[in-house]
């Protein structure tokens, strides 16, 4: 799509060029937000490495 | 001085040592005050059980040290000196547990585990005395030596029935089967049509205590720790069965 506004714009077309360079930044943006929060999910999950470092505590019972 | 043994006949990988391990840490934390040594763990395997190298810590903690197999082996007079203490310290006080392990696979007779069993009761006088052992035969060296039976199976019909032959062998008041779902993709048994709880229902005459699956318990065994000291119910549903099945072993047996 940045490539397309590119060519657009060289063309002269640069209403349809800028519209479209704005969806293709908006679409880039949301899609590295969404990784994200795929990441944080993922993180919640302790490692062997850091349940060997929790400190004992009394069992609840 | 009562003695259970966690069951699954010839099967192994079944959760035995797992749910052995933790009820034995819950029962000593929870019996803490009422006797010096609440509860003995007699690791059977040989070459170090998991239990054993969890309470020792250290894969190379055994290492030097006397062992259960040495008395077997005669090596060492008195059994006792083959026993361990682990003691934690948590926010609610201190609380330990007496723990012995095989170093080598020698053959242990009835009659040297009938000896052991005694002098840990006169001497420690612990409430249970819990006994790992590795998959069972019929002539196992623990047939008839134990109060209580605690089968653990899995989402296997041959474990199932492996564990059912055996149970009878090995003698004792059986207690409430406990069912390891540690597969949670297929909870029904193509064989029976039926969930696997009925199935163990079925074979068992009575419905299973089910843990389920839950990835945080392979982290805790990667760490060679023990699950319900590091993890909290909340976050690991196997941890809050666990400590469930722990509550009745304390009614039933304590």
């Amino acid at each position: 799509m940045n490539l397309a506004a590119f060519i657009l714009a060289l063309l002269g077309v640069t209403w349809i060029a800028a519209a479209l360079y704005a969806v293709s930044v908006v679409l880039l943006v949301w899609r590295r937000e969404e990784k994200k929060v795929e990441t944080r999910v993922e993180a919640k999950e302790p490692t062997p490495d850091e349940i060997k470092k929790r400190p004992v505590t009394a069992p609840e019972i | 001085m009562k003695k259970i043994i966690f069951l699954s006949g010839t099967k192994g990988g079944t959760g035995k040592t797992t749910l052995a391990l933790n009820t034995s840490v819950l029962l000593s934390y929870l019996w803490r005050e009422a006797t010096h040594y609440p509860v003995v763990y007699v690791d059977l395997t040989p070459n170090v059980g998991t239990a054993a190298l969890i309470l020792l810590g250290d894969v190379l903690a055994s290492w030097g040290r006397p062992s259960l197999s040495d008395y077997v082996a005669g090596r060492l007079a008195e059994p006792l000196r083959a026993f361990y203490i682990r003691r934690w310290n948590t926010e609610k006080g201190a609380f330990q547990i007496v723990f012995t392990f095989m170093t080598q696979d020698v053959p242990l007779s009835r009659r040297q585990l009938e000896y052991v069993f005694s002098v840990v009761e006169s001497r420690l006088r612990p409430r249970l005395l819990v006994v790992d052992a590795p998959p069972l035969a019929s002539d196992s060296p623990v047939a008839g030596l134990v109060d209580y039976v605690v089968p653990v199976v899995t989402p296997d019909v041959t474990a199932i029935e492996a564990t059912r032959r055996y149970q009878d062998a090995v003698g004792g008041a059986r207690l409430k089967p406990v069912l390891n779902m540690y597969i949670p993709s297929y909870p029904i048994s193509v064989l029976h049509s039926a969930p696997w709880e009925r199935v163990v229902e079925n074979a068992f005459g009575e419905p299973p205590h089910v843990v389920p699956y839950d990835r945080l318990v392979q982290a805790v065994r990667q760490a060679l720790e023990v699950e319900v000291l590091k993890l909290k119910p909340a976050e690991s549903p196997a941890v809050k069965a666990i400590v469930e099945y722990a509550r009745y072993l304390s009614t039933r047996v304590g």
